[in-house]
């Protein structure tokens, strides 16, 4: 039998990350929690990524107009 | 069961898999060497299985660790078993992903004088990579 390159018996359901057999699980249904928290990692990135560019916005003439505004409004 | 044996399992499910960390006090030798692919260097000691051990609970604080086979033989013991855990933590420099991994692995201890001397651990860190992403799974082979 030729060799191949290695691969895993196990990988994560694209949906909600559990760890499922590469042969197949037809009984895999994702759990709703399980799927939220997944969604909420894969997410940070780009969470993260707005909070900076969103700081940084606040700083400039136009942020710093639309927080005297909110201040206004409150 | 081989007391040895008992003890070599109480190393992998209640250590590793269950966060007793107070438990390598009791079996592992103070001058004990441990060798894992993933540890830059030979753990020492029962305090260096502790440290590695928080290191792998950290980055899968949900981790459970199923032995699924032993096997002794005088003052040695081999144990096959099988990881699983959420990957919340850093791990390798890994952000955490939040997937789920399955990795076998073996582990084989030597015994003196009542406790862990020697521990042997090989364990499938390419599939765990591929599992987190980190590598691909599926890599395509080149002539």
């Amino acid at each position: 039998m030729p060799l191949a390159f290695p691969s895993p018996d196990h990988l994560p359901c694209p949906d909600c990350g559990a760890s499922l057999p590469v042969a197949g699980d037809p009984g895999h249904v994702c759990d709703e929690e399980r799927r939220l928290e997944y969604r909420l990692v894969e997410l940070r990135p780009e969470v993260e990524r707005f909070a900076v560019e969103f700081g940084a916005w606040l700083e400039t003439p136009d942020g710093r107009f639309a927080q005297f505004i909110a201040e206004q409004d409150r | 069961m081989h007391e040895n044996a008992k003890g070599s399992r109480r190393m992998i499910e209640e250590v590793f898999g269950a966060g007793r960390y107070e438990l390598a006090d009791e079996l592992v030798a103070e001058s004990a060497i441990g060798h894992d692919p993933a540890l830059p260097e030979p753990s020492q000691g029962p305090e260096g299985v502790k440290e590695g051990a928080r290191g792998y609970r950290d980055a899968f604080p949900d981790l459970s660790m199923r032995i699924e086979e032993v096997v002794a033989e005088n003052d040695l013991v081999a144990l096959r078993w099988t990881a699983r855990g959420t990957h919340r933590g850093d791990l390798f420099g890994i952000a955490p992903t939040g997937k789920e991994a399955t990795v076998t692995g073996i582990t084989i201890d030597r015994w003196a004088g009542g406790k862990i001397a020697e521990s042997w651990t090989n364990w499938d860190t390419l599939g765990l990579l591929q599992q987190l992403g980190a590598v691909p799974a599926a890599a395509t082979q080149t002539a």
